[in-house]
């Protein structure tokens, strides 16, 4: 790793055109995703229901998309797993496209570099 | 970092300025896409499905007119979820870049790329992200809520109301909204502090290899 140029306007730019570590933001949205379905999913299993009412009714009706999940520990786990999937895949296209839009914005401008540096004369 | 540092009549404030319309434009159309796409399928979905999303499509559909399980309906949500998705986007990246000036070194790891050019990659700063992403959701949360309560339908939103399973103190009132406003903020916090320290770690490593 260096050290930046001492020059805030280079640093400026920099951080601005910085690209996003696509498998870090992977790895981030992956495992909050995972964690916030599996926290909420046992937080509704801790709480419980009185005799004779479901626990979690709706949130149940995620079974939908990710089969073999429940409200339950073993649902929990299997939903975490389920939603670090979908997290993983939303933080991949994200760092992508925004990595892209840069990449466009930098061939972008050498494109207009090059054709500047040429002359008729 | 003296950001009246001038060079060729241009301030680092300038350039920060110039760059930041960049990059909010850029977030904006990504989230746009994405929320605007998200509704297109879950209508579609609802649509030729058995019934499956129908209670979602028709739950989002009370705050985004004219949204539905229909072609129509779908067409809808795509702009629907095109302008609040950019809205929403445009909001977290500028109070997520509020601070940059004063860290800009901070937030990017600078690294020898195989032609000899330095390339640089981004580092997140979790308080900035925590702070944006808590308060946008916390906006709309009181937002929806307050909606929810001038159409005068509180009483009727038991899907609403559910959200007390997990924010204690919530209710479909004003006040309600501002208890569970004030939780979500501390819940988006904490999980964009964790986000970004997964983050950060993970880019970190890959380069000290």
């Amino acid at each position: 790793m260096e050290a930046l140029p001492g020059d805030h306007r280079d640093a400026i730019i920099m951080w601005a055109l910085a690209k996003l570590d696509v498998v870090a933001f992977v790895a981030a949205s992956a495992a909050v995703a995972g964690a916030a379905l599996l926290m909420l999913t046992l937080a509704l299993v801790l709480k419980g229901a009185p005799p004779g009412i479901p626990v979690g009714p709706n949130l149940v009706e995620l079974a939908v998309f990710f089969p073999g999940y429940s409200v339950s520990a073993v649902g929990a786990l299997i939903g975490g797993a389920y939603a670090s999937v979908v997290g993983g895949v939303a933080g991949f296209l994200l760092a992508t496209f925004w990595n892209a839009a840069h990449a466009l914005f930098l061939a972008v401008i050498r494109m207009r570099a090059n054709l500047a540096s040429y002359s008729i004369d | 970092m003296n950001d009246h540092a001038e060079r060729d009549g241009v301030t680092d404030r300038d350039v920060l300025e110039a760059t930041l319309r960049f990059n909010t434009l850029v977030f904006s159309i990504i989230l746009g896409v994405f929320a605007g796409a998200t509704l297109l399928a879950l209508s579609l979905v609802a649509h030729y499905g058995k019934g499956t999303g129908r209670l979602a499509v028709a739950l989002i559909g009370v705050f985004l007119p004219g949204y539905g399980a229909t072609w129509p309906g779908a067409l809808l949500g795509l702009f629907w979820g095109f302008l609040f998705g950019a809205l929403l986007g445009a909001g977290i990246y500028r109070i997520n870049a509020r601070n940059v000036l004063e860290k800009v070194d901070e937030l990017v790891i600078a690294e020898r790329g195989a032609n000899g050019f330095t390339r640089a990659v981004l580092r997140l700063d979790g308080h900035s992200l925590g702070l944006a992403i808590g308060a946008v959701g916390a906006l709309g949360l009181v937002t929806t809520t307050n909606m929810l309560v001038a159409r005068g339908t509180a009483a009727e939103s038991v899907h609403a109301r559910l959200l007390s399973e997990v924010l204690p103190g919530y209710t479909v009132s004003m006040v309600g909204s501002i208890i569970g406003a004030m939780e979500l903020f501390v819940v988006a916090y904490v999980f964009c502090r964790a986000f970004v320290a997964i983050y950060n770690w993970v880019a970190g490593r890959r380069r000290q290899r």
